[in-house]
């Protein structure tokens, strides 16, 4: 199954266009989403012992599952299998916090073997402006670096590490090349990174096999709301004395005049 | 020795995290999860309960996520006040209010919150009422709107949602619910928020904040 289940459910029942961004973690909950980046292998994904994802293929993201905080135990199967008694990869456990969101990852290592993950999402506040970028290197290569328009962004990122950053939001031209080159061994591709959002790139496959691809999951940013709103700085909009709005619009320019020296502007940043 | 290295990343992230400057560095952090973790053995004990029903699915290519990502607002246009501004992504202040951009002739939204279209909750947009180069700014006109005037937001791709005035509020600060002007789960609804009433020199602070409430009546095909 293929086709973004979350967002036809949504647009079919209140009829909206485009999907929601992905919801906060339920308070007191853990968030956890599996992805698939073991080239060529479906599988089926046991937690506690239930089947939970069904024939689940390479380079697609389940979740998110949320679940009551604790110690999961995650069993990939043989897409065929009855049950996890004979598991390909697993069991593993996955330590889960409440208010956390992870990304278990099943995976290849540097050599090429499987093996699985399980990655913290960094849900943070952003500054205003800026989305975060994550990399996370899940794939049967050596340590690369990450390229965006020329220098190396970020550098030296080996399996199975992550490397994050906020950066201001645009469509970033990356490129996945060896340590220390720039022959790109993934990309250039353009990777979105909107404001309030972490998008999280995965490179995954092998270098071996000519399979290497990128991965993206996009996560709403968690932040608390905002305490209130203070949107004026000189009192120029004061209805105290019953002013009239042209007499604010004839008094603006003098009082800007008047206040201009005095009063501290709040300043984006 | 490859445990005590990953271990020793990780430390210096959290030390990273915590500081300041902190967010324009690149922090590189070990996943390495369970040592061996490939295991062998028979299940563990089972300590949490069994995950009911199957989670949604989806194709985890790059081209799916241009598609999937929320489109933030970039202009605000309302007939009824001749008003086109620039709308700026912002998060939160210092102080923990909503950030906004410096001049008043720039509005701000909240980019923690919902985008135009989104199934629910609060899309929320501010400006300055008055600046000191501006003077007064677009959003003083706010508090002149009426219900069922239209207000009309597009996106960096230029796709317009239509919406209808519902609502005009003049509220003291005091009495302004966060929790509800910022609903993250609540039907959708636009709201415009600027400051008005009385200056409160000492603090130079309005006492009220002015929010129009819409809703969304139209929407690109």
């Amino acid at each position: 199954m293929r086709t973004p289940i979350l967002a036809v459910a949504a647009a079919g029942a209140l009829g909206l266009v485009f999907a929601a961004p992905a919801a906060a973690v339920e308070p007191g909950q853990a968030e956890l989403f599996v992805l698939h980046g073991v080239p060529g292998l479906t599988v089926d994904v046991y937690v506690n012992g239930a089947l939970t994802l069904d024939d689940f293929t390479p380079g697609t993201l389940a979740g998110p599952l949320d679940l009551a905080p604790g110690t999961y135990s995650v069993a990939l199967t043989a897409s065929d299998a009855a049950d996890d008694s004979a598991p390909l990869l697993g069991p593993i456990d996955l330590p889960l916090a409440a208010d956390m969101s992870y990304t278990a990852v099943a995976h290849l290592d540097a050599d090429g073997n499987p093996t699985a993950n399980l990655f913290t999402n960094d849900l943070s506040a952003t500054a205003s402006g800026e989305g975060r970028l994550t990399v996370r290197h899940v794939a049967a290569a050596p340590a690369v670096d990450i390229l965006v328009g020329g220098p190396a962004l970020i550098s030296n990122l080996s399996n199975p590490d992550e490397a994050k950053m906020n950066v201001p939001a645009d469509t970033y031209s990356a490129t996945v090349a060896a340590t220390g080159t720039t022959a790109p061994v993934i990309g250039p591709a353009d990777v979105p990174v909107v404001a309030g959002q972490n998008t999280i790139v995965y490179a995954w496959g092998s270098l071996a096999d000519g399979n290497l691809d990128l991965a993206v999951q996009t996560l709403a940013i968690d932040a608390a709301a905002p305490s209130g709103v203070q949107a004026g700085t000189q009192g120029l909009a004061d209805t105290s004395n019953g002013a009239s709005g042209a007499t604010y619009g004839a008094l603006a320019g003098l009082m800007v005049l008047a206040a201009g020296g005095a009063v501290v502007v709040a300043r984006r940043r | 020795m490859r445990h005590l290295l990953a271990a020793a990343t990780c430390a210096v992230v959290l030390l990273t995290a915590c500081s300041p400057s902190g967010e324009d560095l690149a922090t590189v952090t070990s996943a390495a999860l369970v040592p061996g973790s490939v295991a062998t053995g028979g299940v563990p004990p089972i300590v949490a309960p069994v995950v009911q029903g199957a989670p949604p699915v989806k194709d985890a290519a790059l081209a799916s996520a241009e598609t999937e990502l929320p489109r933030p607002p970039t202009n605000l246009s309302i007939g009824a006040l001749s008003l086109s501004m620039p709308i700026d992504p912002v998060g939160l202040a210092a102080d923990g209010t909503m950030d906004l951009p410096g001049s008043a002739r720039t509005a701000g939204w909240y980019q923690n919150g919902a985008v135009p279209g989104a199934a629910e909750g609060n899309i929320v947009i501010a400006a300055h009422v008055d600046d000191a180069e501006a003077g007064l700014g677009p959003f003083a006109g706010l508090r002149e709107l009426k219900v069922g005037d239209e207000l009309r937001l597009s996106d960096a791709r230029g796709s317009e949602f239509v919406y209808r005035v519902t609502g005009v509020e003049q509220t003291s600060k005091s009495q302004v619910d966060p929790a509800v002007l910022f609903a993250g789960d609540l039907a959708p609804r636009l709201a415009l928020v600027t400051c008005g009433g009385t200056w409160d020199a000492k603090v130079a602070h309005y006492q009220d904040n002015v929010i129009v409430w819409a809703e969304l009546t139209e929407q690109p095909a």
